[in-house]
């Protein structure tokens, strides 16, 4: 008796991230470079740690990430499932160490150095990259098995095609599942 | 590369393998061309230099100041390039 078992599981992920990374740069495209490189690398860096760390819970299977343009901010929302709660700690100290920093260069350096004395340590230096690199002030929320890491940037001046004409939308927005949600099997 | 998973399971020994020929030569590291980088990466690349270093192998780390991740990743490495006596970052 034969037994077979083909499975198709959910693969090019990192093609996805590199799509989602051009995608994000096209739709910026109107921001300064500076903006749309901030940009694009914070939406790489949380999706990338939603990939490494996210699990796919039983209500919250794929990842959902949320680029939002608006006058005078930029946000990048990107939410994942959680099964367990206490590998979280780690990222709730983390954001909350960003937050209360008032020299975020400071922390992205100390991490480098760490980083330099023990290179047995993981790196884990993608959240103080978005806030230091780029500027963004960061948050989670936990909702049951949903995960949702937001990197807000305010901007001082609002980006050029707000003042100089009138939309009807006020913000442009995408949003992506970028972990396949099913995976076939026959 | 640089959006592998784990970016450092391909690095760290190949470039760990180049530190034997590289012995009693000049390094330089040139990032100008780099479109992107993403963080999982710069573990490996500190690493490497790191072990330059101890090799006491004279390195240069170029980064484009026109570019503004840039600047700031060569801003970062030139304050940690102090404890490396043989790494400069112009």
């Amino acid at each position: 008796m034969t037994q077979e078992l083909s499975i198709r599981l959910p693969g090019g992920i990192w093609k996805r991230i590199r799509d989602l990374r051009k995608q994000v740069n096209e739709m910026s495209a109107t921001l300064s470079v500076e903006l749309r490189e901030a940009l694009v690398m914070a939406t790489t860096e949380l999706v990338e740690n939603a990939v490494k760390y996210g699990e796919n819970a039983p209500l919250f299977e794929d990842i959902a990430v949320h680029v939002t343009l608006e006058p005078t901010s930029l946000t990048v929302e990107v939410c994942n499932g959680v099964v367990e709660r206490q590998p979280l700690q780690e990222l709730f100290e983390r954001i909350d160490e960003i937050r209360e920093s008032v020299d975020r260069e400071a922390l992205y350096t100390r991490r480098l150095t760490e980083i330099l004395s023990d290179p047995t340590r993981p790196g884990k230096l993608g959240l103080y990259r978005v806030a230091f690199e780029g500027g963004f002030d960061l948050d989670c929320v936990l909702d049951g098995q949903k995960l949702c890491v937001r990197a807000k940037r305010e901007l001082v001046l609002p980006w050029q095609p707000f003042i100089s004409k009138t939309t009807d939308s006020p913000s442009r927005s995408i949003a992506s599942p970028a972990r396949p949600s099913s995976a076939g099997a026959a | 590369m640089s959006d592998s998973r784990d970016p450092s399971t391909h690095l760290s020994p190949f470039l760990s393998s180049l530190i034997p020929r590289l012995k009693s030569r000049e390094v330089v590291i040139d990032f100008r061309g780099f479109e992107y980088m993403n963080s999982a990466t710069v573990s490996p690349l500190i690493n490497f230099v790191k072990s330059l270093n101890a090799e006491g192998i004279p390195t240069s780390l170029l980064f484009d100041p026109t570019v503004s991740w840039q600047k700031i990743n060569a801003q970062c490495m030139r304050a940690i390039a102090r404890t490396l006596p043989h790494v400069q970052v112009p």
